[in-house]
C-alpha cells in the first residue's frame, strides 16, 4: 500500500462512471466510519489529561502536610501567592492553614472549570479554603497557540460556545474576531474529533521523558510557588531572555505603564460589560467548590494587561459569589503597582509577592475573625 | 498554509469542486492559476512577484530564443534566463551566505572587508520554482521543447499550487500538454488519489512529527547525550525526512491527480537502495533527474576516466548539497554523498555492474541507509560545534550520558516492515476492487485513526525551508 507503487493513471474504463449517488452513499459511508471510530476512540481512551495539570496534580497529592487551603489562576496567582508566607502569617493570627499554589500561567477562566472539575474530582481530603482568580475569557494568542493539547482538553462544545459569544461582544477587530474563531473553533473540531489522542496516549506518554512543565512553574519546593525573579535566576538559555525581554521592556517604559495603570483605574469605573454566560460559569466555579465542602473565595489578583474583571465583582454585588477579595485597586493598594515591587507589568516581583500573600492572609484571618468564614473545614 | 492543516481541506474543497464545476479548461485554468496565487500568497503575498517575474522572463526569453536560429541570439537569451532565474536565487536565498564566507576568510587573511548582510526573507519554494523554469528554458534552447504561446498555461506552469512550494519539480516537457486538453472527472482514479492523500498525510503528521521533538531535543543539547543517542537520532532523523518530504511529495502528487493533472512519483524506496548511486535515483528523483539531465550530463557524465568521472559526480553532488541550503554544513553534506558516489563508481569499475542479492544485498542495504543516516548529521546540527559532537557520538566518542529511549525504535521498525511489504509488492491496491461504500466507510475509519494519531499543530515540512 505504499505510494511508492502508486501510479496515479486515468481509471480502467470498465470502473463505473461518477454518479450522484453513489457519491452521496460514499459521503454517508465515510461519515459512519469516521463517527464510529470516533465513538470507539472516545470508549477506550477518554481525552487525555494535559501533561502540566497531570504534573501539578501529582506534586499536590504529595504534598505533606496535606493542603487544606488550594490558590487557582493563572500567572497572578503562580507568581504572586506564596504558600510559605500565606501560612505564616495565618498562623500568626492564630490559624493553621497547609496551602499549596495550583495556579498556571495563561490559564484563562474555561479552562479553570475544566483543570478544578478534574482535581476536584478527587479532592485533597481536608479541603478549606479554595481562592480563586477568574480570569478573563479571552486568551489573546498568535494562530495556532490553541492548538496544543492543554487548549484542546478544555475547549469542549459549551465552553467553545461561550468562548465565541465572547469573541463576538468583544471590542477586538474584525479580522481578529474571525481568526480568533477560526481557532477556537477548530480546538473544539480537535477535541470532538480526538485528534492526537492515541498519539499523547499511546506513544508521546510513553517515550518522552522529558517533563512538559518548567521547573519553575511546578515549584515543588515553593509548594507550586516561585516569584518570577526567582525563576528568572534560575532560568537559562532562551527562557532566560524572554524574561530579560520583559523585564527590560517594563523598565524602559514606565511611562507606558502608568498609562495602563490609569486605563484601569478608568475601567473599574465602567460596569458594563458582563453578561449572563459569565455569572454562570462564576457559579459553577462556585459549585464545583462548595461541593467539596471548601469554602470558596473569588480573588481579583493586581495588574494591569488582563483587561477588567468587572463581571466578578457584578457577580459578587448580584449574590452569586459570597466571599470576594479584590485586590486590584491602584488607589486602594498602591503598593502593588509600585514599579518597584514589579518584575514586569503584570507580575511582582519577590517583595510584592510577599507583601500580598501577608495582604491575603489577612483579609482571610479577618473574615474569619468577623466570623464571615468558618475556622475550620465545614463537614 | 500547508497540506495537513485543516485551512488547506477547506481551500482545496472549495477549489476542487468549482475546477470540476466550471465547462471550459480556461476557466478552470484560470480558477487554478487564482488558487495558486492566494495559496502562496497566504505565506507572504509581497514574493508573488518574484514567481510573476520568473514567469514573465522565461515566457519572453523562451519565445525570443525559439524564434531564432542564430546560435549567438539563442545562447544571449538563455543567458538572460539564466541570469534572471539564478541572480533571484543568489540574492534571496545564498547572497548572505557568501558575504559572511568572504568576509571570514579576508578576516582570517587580515585583509579589511565591509559589505553588511541583507535583511532578506528566503520566499518559501524559490528553490522549486527557480528549477522549475530553468528546465523550461533549457529544453526550449535543446529544442526538447516548443514554447508555450499561452501566458496563462506559463504562468500556471510555474505556480500550480500543489507543486509550488516543495515540488516534485515538475518540468515543462511533463505538465505544458497537460494544460491543453480539458480532463473529467470520470477520468480521475478518485480513490487511488485519496489513498495516496491520506499515506502523505499519515507519513507526515503521524510518523514525522511523532519523532521530530525527540530529534530536537537531542540536536538543542547534544553533548549531554551519549553516543548510541548519535546513532538513534541521525537514524530516526533519516526516516523523519523521508516520512516529512515523501509525505509531502504523495499529498502533492495526489492533490493534482484530484484535480486530473498528473505528477511523476518522487521517490520509489530509498532505503531499500543496495548502493548510493540506486539511493540517488530513488530519491527526490525529480531533483535528482533535474541535476543529472542539466549539470551532470552537460559536465560530461559518465563518460571519460575515472578521475572526470569523480569531478563530474562531486560538482553535482556539492551544487546539490548547496541547493538544500545556503550554509557550509549542506556543502558538506555534498562533499560526503560526492566521494561516497566516487567510491561507489570505483567499485563498480573494478567489480563489474552486477547488483548485489540476498544477504550481501541486504548488508548492502544497510550500508547504504547508513550512510545516509550518518550524512543526516551535517542536515540537522545547528552549528558547527553540535556538528562536532554529534560526530563524536557516531565515532563512540560521547561523554555524554542522557539517552534516547531505544523504544522509539519499534514504531520505525514497525514502518520498515509496512514498507517492506509493500516493496514487495505483497500489499495489493484493494482499494482498485472494492465496492465505493466499503471503501468509504474503511476510509473514515482510516482518517480518524490517523487524526487520533496527529500532532495536534500541523509543524511545517522539512524541505520548505529549501
Amino acid at each position: 500500500m505504499n505510494p511508492d507503487h502508486l501510479v496515479l493513471d486515468s481509471r480502467s474504463e470498465s470502473a463505473p462512471a461518477w454518479s450522484w449517488p453513489r457519491t452521496v452513499l460514499a459521503f454517508l459511508c465515510f461519515t459512519v466510519g469516521v463517527l464510529g471510530t470516533t465513538w470507539g476512540i472516545h470508549q477506550a481512551y477518554p481525552v487525555a489529561e494535559h501533561s502540566p495539570y497531570r504534573q501539578k496534580r501529582s506534586l499536590l497529592a504529595e504534598a505533606q502536610p496535606e493542603p487544606d487551603t488550594l490558590f487557582f489562576g493563572s500567572s497572578r496567582i503562580l507568581r504572586h501567592l506564596s504558600p510559605a508566607v500565606f501560612d505564616t502569617t495565618m498562623a500568626e493570627r492564630g490559624i493553621e492553614t497547609h496551602s499549596f499554589n495550583m495556579a498556571l500561567p495563561a490559564m484563562m477562566t474555561l479552562e479553570q472549570e475544566s483543570l478544578l472539575a478534574l482535581l476536584l474530582a478527587t479532592p485533597p481530603t481536608a479541603l478549606r479554603y479554595v481562592i480563586i482568580d477568574p480570569e478573563e475569557f479571552l486568551l489573546v494568542t498568535p494562530p495556532g497557540q490553541l492548538r496544543t493539547t492543554r487548549s484542546i482538553g478544555w475547549h469542549t462544545a459549551p465552553a467553545t460556545w461561550i468562548t465565541l459569544q465572547e469573541l463576538a461582544q468583544s471590542e477586538r477587530r474584525l479580522q481578529q474576531k474571525i481568526t480568533g474563531g477560526y481557532e477556537h473553533i477548530l480546538a473544539c473540531v480537535y477535541r470532538a474529533f480526538h485528534f492526537g489522542q492515541l498519539r499523547t496516549q499511546l506513544v508521546t506518554n510513553k517515550l518522552h521523558q522529558r517533563e512538559e512543565l518548567p521547573s519553575d512553574q511546578t515549584a515543588p519546593s515553593g509548594r507550586g510557588f516561585m516569584s518570577l525573579d526567582q525563576a528568572y535566576e534560575e532560568a537559562t538559555g532562551e527562557y532566560r531572555e524572554r524574561l530579560e525581554g520583559r523585564k527590560t521592556a517594563f523598565r524602559t517604559d514606565l511611562a507606558g505603564y502608568e498609562r495602563r495603570v490609569d486605563t484601569l483605574r478608568q475601567s473599574l469605573m465602567n460596569s458594563d460589560g458582563a453578561f449572563e454566560n459569565e455569572f454562570a460559569v462564576v457559579r459553577r466555579l462556585r459549585d464545583m467548590i462548595r461541593a467539596t465542602g471548601a469554602i470558596p473565595i473569588f480573588l481579583i489578583a493586581p495588574g494591569v494587561g488582563h483587561g477588567n474583571r468587572n463581571y466578578v465583582r457584578q457577580a459578587h454585588a448580584r449574590g452569586d459569589i459570597e466571599h470576594l477579595i479584590d485586590l486590584a485597586h491602584p488607589d486602594e493598594y498602591p503598593a502593588f503597582y509600585d514599579p518597584e515591587q514589579l518584575f514586569d507589568a503584570n507580575h511582582l516581583n519577590s517583595h510584592g509577592a510577599e507583601a500580598i500573600s501577608r495582604e491575603l492572609a489577612h483579609k482571610i484571618a479577618d473574615a474569619v475573625e468577623r466570623g464571615e468564614l468558618p475556622r475550620e473545614r465545614t463537614p | 498554509m500547508i497540506f495537513t492543516e485543516f485551512r488547506f481541506l477547506l481551500f482545496f474543497g472549495v477549489v476542487f469542486c468549482l475546477h470540476w464545476m466550471l465547462r471550459t479548461n480556461q476557466q478552470r485554468k484560470i480558477l487554478l492559476l487564482v488558487s495558486s496565487y492566494v495559496f502562496y500568497g497566504a505565506w507572504d503575498w509581497r514574493f508573488l512577484f518574484l514567481i510573476f517575474t520568473s514567469t514573465v522572463v522565461d515566457y519572453f526569453a523562451a519565445a525570443k530564443l525559439h524564434a531564432t536560429d542564430d546560435e549567438k541570439k539563442r545562447k544571449r537569451w538563455l543567458l538572460v534566463s539564466l541570469v534572471v532565474n539564478l541572480g533571484l536565487l543568489g540574492l534571496f536565498k545564498y547572497f548572505n551566505f557568501f558575504i559572511d564566507s568572504a568576509g571570514t576568510l579576508l578576516e582570517y587573511l587580515d585583509i579589511p572587508f565591509q559589505m553588511t548582510t541583507l535583511e532578506i526573507l528566503l520566499p518559501v519554494g524559490i528553490s522549486f520554482y527557480t528549477f522549475q523554469t530553468l528546465s523550461y528554458s533549457i529544453d526550449i534552447y535543446r529544442r526538447n521543447l516548443e514554447p508555450t504561446q499561452s501566458f496563462l498555461d506559463m504562468m500556471l506552469f510555474v505556480s500550480f499550487f500543489p507543486q509550488l512550494v516543495a515540488g516534485p519539480i515538475v518540468r515543462a516537457v511533463h505538465f505544458l500538454p497537460q494544460l491543453l486538453h480539458k480532463t473529467s472527472l470520470s477520468k480521475v482514479d478518485i480513490k487511488g488519489c485519496l489513498v495516496l492523500f491520506l499515506i502523505g498525510y499519515f507519513k507526515k503528521a503521524v510518523v514525522s512529527d511523532t519523532i521530530s521533538p525527540t530529534i530536537d531535543e537531542y540536536f538543542s543539547n547534544n553533548a549531554a547525550f551519549d553516543s548510541l543517542a548519535a546513532w538513534i537520532a541521525c537514524t530516526l532523523f533519516a526516516v523523519q525526512v523521508y516520512a516529512d518530504f515523501s509525505g509531502y511529495s504523495d499529498m502533492a502528487i495526489a492533490t493534482a491527480g484530484l484535480l486530473g493533472y498528473h505528477f511523476g512519483r518522487n521517490f520509489a524506496f530509498p532505503f531499500f537502495a543496495r548502493n548510493l548511486a540506486m539511493f540517488w535515483r530513488r530519491w527526490h528523483i525529480s531533483l535528482s533527474g533535474w541535476l543529472r539531465d542539466y549539470l551532470f550530463i552537460p559536465l560530461g557524465g559518465s563518460r571519460g576516466s575515472a578521475a572526470f568521472v569523480m569531478r563530474n559526480l562531486m560538482i553535482t553532488m556539492v551544487l546539490s548539497g548547496l541547493w538544500h541550503g545556503a550554509g557550509w554544513n549542506y556543502i558538506l553534506f555534498g562533499f560526503f554523498h560526492g566521494g561516497g558516489l566516487g567510491v561507489h563508481y570505483l567499485w563498480r569499475r573494478w567489480r563489474g555492474k552486477e547488483e548485489a542479492a540476498g544477504l550481501v544485498g541486504a548488508v548492502c542495504c544497510f550500508v547504504t541507509f547508513s550512510w545516509f543516516a550518518i550524512s543526516m548529521a551535517f542536515f540537522r546540527a545547528p552549528d558547527n560545534e553540535s556538528l562536532i559532537e554529534v560526530w563524536k557520538g557516531l565515532c563512540f566518542l560521547s561523554s555524554g550520558t542522557q539517552t534516547i529511549d531505544p523504544r522509539w525504535f519499534l514504531p520505525v521498525a514497525a514502518l520498515a516492515i509496512c514498507h517492506w511489504l509493500s516493496y514487495r509488492n505483497y500489499v495489493p491496491a484493494w482499494w482498485e476492487k472494492t465496492p465505493t461504500w466499503l471503501f468509504a466507510l474503511g476510509y473514515g475509519v482510516a482518517v480518524e485513526l490517523c487524526l487520533a494519531f496527529s500532532a495536534p499543530v500541523a509543524e511545517p515540512f522539512v524541505y520548505f525551508q529549501f
